[in-house]
């Protein structure tokens, strides 16, 4: 086998779209991971002082949460088009390609602004624990971080749901 | 439709009836105390709140801080099943100020007496516990502890660190006539005996001492039968007072049963009370009246004029002036109200300006729906909604949570049916998966968004720019109203006549452009006449034109829209596609079970937070942002606290 068989073996169109889908999964997954992490470590410090303040700061804490169902959403919207779930489907080289580029947007994005939201999350967490009532700027102040989530998810699947093999 | 007319309040009244008063006031649950008020100068020997009134508040709070107490101590105890739907207990206050309060708060010393009791059995227990492990290692020992003396010799029992160096010390020790013995190491301490000549005890004691000798700290003498004897005397000692333990805690969860919802009560009532002497305390008095002002809507004015007659007190209404700030109180019709807790957790509008409630509503229920369709999450929204209204005793704020959910659950249900989401797609999928058919057309009604996108996306941004436009006329009118009408015309006319050319480009593209062009040449000319300059005026007029650059991101935001639906739509799918992948046999239909609970319960929470803080998000700053005058202070009335049970 040559170096050149060997690549073409690896790099089909097939595995470069899993490799998207891995991405896209991946690294928005770790930055909600990580933000709701970080919201976590600040509500308990809270709830020692005011435990009837859980509901509050389950809300705040749930909010970096959703750029790993963006993740999730991206990568199972490209195992659905390479036909993992049913249905005979080939890709050739730049169609995975294609794919695969369409990750990157909700990975990278996902993966910073998860963590970014975490932390105006948990700052909203010493917000709320301070003065009553506050929750609402709180998660507002989050929600504007999850924006570019959000334009990153729509830039990430609008290509996605144009493919058609 | 809008927010409550306020009255300005100033009663006078005789001192004598003011408590009497300030208490049915209270009932009343209408009437703001101010506590701004000032005797004019040079009248005759004003006080404020006096001495007594702050005696009597520092007796309250002390009461109050010894129900907190019982009730913390009690509700330990309490292991009595409370129904889950059971209605919260009913109250008088009649009741409790005619001679209840004195009974109950009887029940609240006897239940901290009870509570101080147990610490105390607690703390014995654990000492009697503690010294008895302590005697443990002495006990093969025929030692009196923690020393002894004959005719010649002194006797010590100690400890010493583990990491002791006991060479060195027995050379320390050699010149003196003593002896040490070891008695038993743990993984701590070394335990030894020091014997010494009564010459040389305290010579040894010091060395030993040095390298950190602690004293054995229990006595056991030879007529309590050394060690040994000791530790069984404690465990005697243990016993008992374990026994007693158990009975106090036993009439302590008797008394919880008994008395916790009183002294909850109590509570309430205390609290109540306080809020009254406060609002005694911010009127003035002289000899023998006493002046109160405060703040009355207008609709509660009649029943307010009718209390006050009954007392005999003299009053007026006056409007509030400018300087004053009269507190907000919303007030809108059967369904807007329910959206009042989104405005009133942003800002509260400022007194006697626009109130965006009723027209916010609106779009929050549009968005919403468009953000979460789908009739069955929309369904068990709505079901879910009810069925809180009716079963579980909430309060009025809570409530119209609810109704603003379950109205927001309609909703997701219209869209649901114009998108053809039904548990995202599972008639399609059971249809697929278990029937083996293929291609089966969409349920929608409309479209399909996972189909069409594009079309999701121009609805969305459809939604958005009317939303955007509503909050420019509503600026317009405000501004309007004000009399302010070349800036309505200057500052956001202009804009509106080139948002409509944008919109007219898409039919008729010359009379769009038009159009666009008078809204740009009058920007041009207005925006920059605070300038005195001209060169400034133009310049600041060009750069006004840049705000189109803001006002389309703004719009962009609305994709948010397409984004959070196709979200909940593709994770919907992608559950119905794994739990139908068993095929229709019996562990296909467990699979299908386990992950169609499962998935959808998880979706459903996860986009019904998504659609509830991104709604709101796009009222407060895509909306509010364009219009909004904040900074309302909320109308508090005087009324009974109820943390507990409902007075009445």
């Amino acid at each position: 086998m040559t170096f050149t068989e060997f690549l073409t073996t690896i790099f089909t169109g097939q595995n470069l779209a899993l490799l998207g889908a891995a991405f896209a999964a991946t690294f928005a997954c770790m930055g909600s991971a990580k933000g709701v992490g970080i919201v976590g470590e600040a509500a308990s410090g809270m709830l020692a002082e005011d435990p009837s303040k859980f509901g509050q700061s389950l809300l705040l804490q749930a909010l970096p949460g959703t750029q790993g169902i963006y993740g999730l959403v991206t990568a199972f919207l490209i195992l659905m088009k390479i036909g993992l779930f049913g249905g005979d489907v080939t890709l050739d080289f730049s169609q995975g390609m294609y794919l695969l580029a369409a990750s990157l947007p909700v990975g990278i994005v996902g993966y910073f602004s998860g963590i970014a939201q975490g932390r105006v999350s948990a700052s909203g967490i010493g917000l709320i624990s301070r003065r009553e009532g506050q929750i609402a700027k709180a998660i507002t102040a989050a929600a504007l971080v999850e924006t570019y989530a959000i334009f990153a998810l729509l830039v990430s699947i609008l290509p996605i749901l144009f493919f058609n093999p | 439709m809008a927010i409550a007319q306020m009255k300005k309040l100033s009663v006078v009244a005789l001192q004598k009836d003011t408590r009497r008063l300030i208490a049915d006031l209270q009932k009343l649950r209408c009437v703001e105390v101010s506590g701004d008020l000032r005797f004019p100068a040079g009248s005759d020997k004003p006080t404020s709140a006096d001495a007594d009134v702050s005696q009597e508040m520092g007796i309250l709070l002390s009461q109050i801080a010894s129900a907190r107490r019982a009730i913390e101590f009690l509700t330990a105890y309490d292991t009595g099943k409370h129904a889950l739907f059971a209605p919260p207990m009913e109250a008088s206050i009649d009741d409790f100020d005619s001679g209840l309060d004195a009974v109950i708060l009887e029940e609240v010393q006897a239940a901290n007496a009870l509570a101080e009791q147990i610490s105390q059995a607690k703390a014995s227990a654990a000492r009697l516990e503690g010294e008895s492990t302590a005697l443990q290692p002495w006990i093969g020992e025929q030692l009196a502890l923690p020393g002894d003396k004959t005719a010649y010799t002194c006797s010590l029992c100690g400890t010493l660190p583990l990491n002791t160096d006991m060479a060195a010390i027995d050379e320390k020790l050699a010149d003196l006539a003593c002896v040490t013995r070891e008695v038993y190491t743990d993984k701590t301490v070394r335990a030894i005996v020091l014997i010494a000549h009564r010459e040389d005890f305290d010579a040894a004691r010091k060395i030993l001492s040095a390298a950190g000798f602690a004293v054995c700290p229990i006595q056991a003498s030879a007529a309590a039968g050394y060690a040994a004897g000791a530790a069984a005397d404690r465990m005697l000692r243990l016993e008992h007072t374990q026994k007693a333990l158990e009975q106090l805690e036993k009439s302590a969860a008797e008394t919880a049963a008994a008395q916790l919802s009183d002294i909850r009560a109590l509570y309430d009532i205390l609290i109540t009370r306080q809020e009254r002497l406060r609002a005694q305390s911010c009127g003035l008095r002289t000899e023998q009246t006493m002046l109160i002002s405060g703040w009355v809507p207008v609709q509660a004015m009649e029943k307010t004029k009718a209390l006050l007659e009954k007392y005999g007190a003299a009053y007026s209404f006056s409007d509030p002036s400018e300087e004053e700030s009269a507190p907000v109180l919303l007030m809108n019709r059967s369904i807007s109200r329910n959206f009042e807790s989104i405005l009133s957790m942003y800002d509260l509008p400022k007194y006697g300006r626009f109130d965006p409630t009723a027209i916010m509503s609106v779009f929050y229920t549009i968005i919403f729906g468009l953000m979460f369709a789908d009739v069955c999450y929309g369904a068990i929204l709505v079901i879910g909604c009810l069925a809180g209204l009716r079963l579980l005793h909430l309060k009025e704020s809570m409530r119209r949570f609810l109704k603003m959910f379950a109205v927001c659950g309609v909703s997701c249900i219209i869209g649901g049916i114009l998108f053809g989401s039904y548990f995202g797609d599972l008639p399609v999928a059971i249809l697929e998966g278990f029937g083996g058919k293929e291609n089966v057309p969409s349920t929608a009604l409309w479209f399909d968004m996972i189909e069409d996108p594009i079309m999701m996306l121009l609805l969305s941004l459809g939604v958005g720019a009317a939303h955007m436009v509503t909050a420019f006329i509503i600026k317009f009118v405000i501004l309007v109203r004000d009399g302010h009408i070349f800036d309505a015309i200057a500052d956001v006319g202009s804009w509106l006549i080139l948002f409509a050319g944008i919109g007219v480009y898409f039919l008729q593209p010359t009379a769009g452009w038009t159009l666009v062009g008078i809204g740009a040449v009058m920007l041009i000319c207005t925006q920059g006449r605070q300038e005195k300059n001209i060169v400034m005026r133009f310049l600041k007029g060009i750069m006004s034109l840049y705000d189109i650059v803001g006002y389309l991101s703004d719009l962009l935001s609305y994709s948010r829209i397409l984004a959070l639906s196709l979200a909940s739509a593709v994770i919907a799918s992608v559950m119905n596609l794994l739990g139908t992948m068993g095929g229709l046999n019996p562990g296909g239909l467990i699979l299908f079970v386990l992950v169609f609970f499962l998935g959808h319960t998880i979706n459903f929470l996860v986009n019904v937070l998504g659609s509830y803080v991104h709604t709101s998000r796009l009222q407060y700053i895509e909306f509010f942002g364009k219009f909004y005058e904040g900074g309302g202070r909320p109308f508090t009335p005087l009324e009974p606290q109820s943390k507990y049970v409902i007075l009445k």
